[in-house]
């Protein structure tokens, strides 16, 4: 089921309602929640519940035998039973085709011609997120940071809780599980709080992102007959297209679990106003970002090892986040250039000097920091180019028709809607970026702008082109 | 959560409220080729002594301003001709100086299908036809119409600017053959022709209107557009044969049928397309058609 459906619209009341004034007892409000996360998720391919359910049984009975043992062996085999499961599954649906593809083109090259086809594999949706999610309650019981539960409808409630199944936060279940524990109150200021997110959510994703998508589709599409100036707004129209629709999910993921009493964690803080790369890194994705430190970095001994292995480091969790959006060499390059972006801060040690508010206390940034941003934010939509084509060669005539300033006129007239509602958009952000979300509005002017905000939605969302979520893909 | 409700309620009611009135009150006020042509008609309706009716042959094909009597073009792309009854059985009585009624007779209006719930929607809407009433949901524009749509209706509207010409408007556009065009068309057809349940109801209708015309004491001229040489030698004049066919069955009484066919108009520079004429031809067949409803006693 999609945020921005009918069907939606119709659920999340029923589900409200039922959860707050049928179900007021904790069992019966989780089981609910599991029940309305099943159907959530089988409204798209109920088939696919399967791979869920047996998710969840495998970590949940994985997790009480790893506390029943204290062999540290027997501990190991447990925790690689379940990585195996976990990465195999998501191995196979993801990126078994990869493999298949890359072996025979690897072949290929080197003149030897092998025959074989690609499965026919459909990605089940939201397959990365949960099984991340899964995967941390894993290791942090095998770590002992976490004690495994018993109660096995919490588990399968924090597994496929419905806000955040699909396309995250990745929550931790060092956060999200013990929260399905507790009877949860109705608190007033995080409801109305939750009701705020969904409505910028909303806005991010229908106002913004749709509007992009359509400028993007079709300069990504025609590329070699653009100018150099639209290949330009096509690479910053992406940007904010993929920001707008992934955090307008992520808002409308936390607004929605506020609703139901659950706190997620913040996934994007204004990644866009960041003056370096490292800054980049901790305001955007921020789940997936601390799951592959705390997971992969940390383990392989992050920054504190010899040189070499500091850029082995970087590299390792730059590339396997970019395998991780998707099978396709143009998401290990964009994350291989994150990881060549990053890595002379890392080397200076540069990589924490901007922990603090960008701009302080004043108005605007200062030239500097002026500078830092368009220089961060231009090395990010670089990267977006990868990220956004269909293969590397396209993404490197992408960026080769950028520089062909013969060709650099440009093209008003499209974009003349496009441009004032991105700049809307980012003046809103900027005297919005030491909140915690982007809509908290002064009480004599607020009315006026919720209502505008909703017109704004329904008159977007009835354009012809309906789109899905990107991060829906992965 | 009383609190919550409260205003939740609050704001949806608000909300509603909103919509409700561009719902009853703003958008069945938009402005677009249908409202227009309406207005027209109730604006003249002291004044005007001919009638154009039908669907696109009849909306480019006939310019009010060439002809000797005052007229109004009131036809639609696409019009059926079971709307051109109810529109002329609403206003007959009150068009005091009508004297004549035009009607185009085409393979599209008489092998046509039945009026899809929208088109009822928008002509209950814009040209307030009782008959069309399917019910608030189904009349509702906001509910089953692109909301976008509606929106720039309102704010970017710029109909009133193409339409000066007592309802009447045609492209410049030369025709340029395309054979495959024209199969299309002609295909299109020759899937309706054998349709004899639609054409039975199509004839009924068109019946009415002999009988309305007659009972009003007002002429009715029933006309056959013209159509490129090419439209004739792919569809090798089957479908005129047939529509006179059909027509034959009918009860003229006062009323008269003109086949353009007959009135050369030929030249490919007076047609837009293989079945619409442009401004040129469009102007040609006023005039005939003027000379002919001086003929007419």
């Amino acid at each position: 089921m999609l945020f921005n459906s009918l069907a939606f619209l119709v659920f999340l009341p029923i589900v409200f309602f039922l959860y707050w004034f049928v179900f007021k007892k904790l069992t019966m409000q989780n089981i609910l929640i599991l029940t309305a996360s099943y159907v959530f998720y089988g409204w798209w391919d109920w088939r696919f519940l399967s791979l869920i359910i047996l998710s969840t049984l495998i970590d949940y009975s994985i997790g009480l035998l790893l506390k029943k043992t204290t062999i540290l062996r027997k501990r190991r085999l447990l925790l690689y039973a379940s990585l195996l499961f976990n990465l195999g599954m998501l191995g196979f649906f993801k990126y078994c085709n990869f493999f298949i593809d890359s072996w025979i083109e690897v072949w290929a090259s080197l003149g030897v011609t092998m025959h074989g086809s690609s499965l026919n594999i459909i990605l089940p949706v939201g397959i990365s997120f949960y099984t991340f999610q899964t995967l941390s309650y894993t290791i942090d019981v095998y770590k002992e940071k976490l004690e495994p539960t018993k109660n096995f409808i919490a588990f399968a409630s924090f597994v496929s809780f419905f806000p955040q199944l699909v396309a995250g936060p990745i929550e931790r279940a060092t956060n999200l599980l013990p929260q399905f524990y507790k009877k949860r109150k109705f608190d007033y200021a995080i409801a109305v709080s939750g009701m705020k997110l969904i409505l910028w959510g909303f806005v991010k994703k229908i106002v913004i992102a749709d509007s992009c998508a359509v400028l993007v589709n079709k300069i990504f599409t025609d590329y070699q007959n653009e100018s150099g100036l639209v290949l330009i707004m096509g690479a910053i129209y992406f940007a904010f297209q993929i920001y707008c629709d992934f955090s307008g999910y992520s808002d409308i993921a936390i607004g929605t679990a506020r609703l139901f009493g659950f706190r997620l964690m913040k996934n994007f803080n204004y990644p866009y106003f960041s003056r370096d790369i490292a800054e980049f890194w901790r305001r955007w994705h921020i789940s997936l970002s601390t799951w592959f430190r705390d997971y992969l970095y940390i383990p392989l001994g992050g920054s504190r090892v010899s040189l070499k292995l500091k850029v082995r480091n970087v590299f390792a969790i730059f590339l396997v986040s970019g395998f991780w959006h998707g099978a396709n060499w143009t998401f290990i390059t964009w994350g291989g250039l994150n990881a060549l972006f990053f890595l002379p801060l890392l080397l200076r040690s540069k990589n924490r000097s901007n922990l603090n508010e960008v701009a302080g206390d004043s108005i605007f940034p200062n030239i500097k920091e002026c500078f830092q941003i368009l220089f961060t934010f231009s090395l990010t939509t670089l990267s977006w180019i990868f990220f956004r084509s269909e293969t590397i060669v396209d993404a490197l005539q992408y960026i080769r028709g950028i520089f062909e300033i013969t060709n650099f006129v440009p093209d008003v007239i499209r974009h003349k809607k496009a441009i004032p509602l991105l700049l809307l958009f980012i003046i809103v952000e900027w005297f919005s970026r030491k909140q915690e979300y982007a809509i908290v509005l002064d009480k004599k002017y607020r009315a006026v702008f919720y209502l505008l905000f909703v017109f704004l939605i329904m008159y977007y969302a009835s354009a012809s082109e309906k789109s899905s979520f990107i991060y829906f893909q992965f | 959560m009383k609190q919550f409700l409260k205003k939740t309620f609050l704001w949806v009611m608000v909300f509603v409220l909103f919509l409700g009135i561009l719902n009853f009150f703003v958008f069945p006020n938009n402005e677009n080729i249908m409202s227009i042509k309406n207005n027209l008609l109730k604006s003249e309706k002291n004044f005007s002594e001919i009638l154009i009716l039908g669907n696109s042959h009849t909306f480019f094909g006939i310019t009010p301003q060439i002809l000797s009597y005052k007229a109004i073009n009131i036809a639609n792309k696409s019009r059926k001709l079971e709307t051109d009854y109810y529109i002329l059985k609403k206003n007959i009585n009150f068009l005091k100086e009508l004297k004549t009624v035009i009607v185009p007779i085409s393979f599209y209006t008489l092998f046509a299908n039945d009026l899809t719930e929208q088109e009822k929607r928008l002509y209950y809407n814009f040209f307030e036809l009782k008959e069309y009433n399917q019910g608030w949901f189904k009349n509702s524009l906001l509910i089953n119409e692109p909301f976008r749509e509606l929106l720039n209706d309102i704010m970017f509207n710029n109909f009133k600017t193409i339409l000066p010409n007592f309802g009447w408007r045609a492209n410049s556009e030369s025709y340029v053959f395309n054979e495959q065009i024209i199969k299309e068309r002609v295909g299109e057809v020759d899937n309706r022709i054998n349709n004899n349940e639609k054409i039975v109801f199509n004839l009924n209708i068109l019946q009415n209107i002999i009988d309305l015309c007659d009972e009003k004491k007002v002429k009715l001229l029933i006309v056959l557009p013209p159509y490129h040489q090419d439209f004739y030698k792919y569809s090798k004049g089957k479908y005129q044969r047939k529509i006179m066919s059909c027509l034959n069955t009918l009860r003229l009484k006062s009323s008269k049928i003109l086949d353009c066919k007959k009135l050369e108009i030929k030249a490919p520079k007076y047609f837009e397309n293989v079945d619409h004429l442009n401004v040129k031809g469009a102007i040609l067949l006023t005039k005939k058609i003027d000379s002919i409803l001086r003929d007419i006693p």
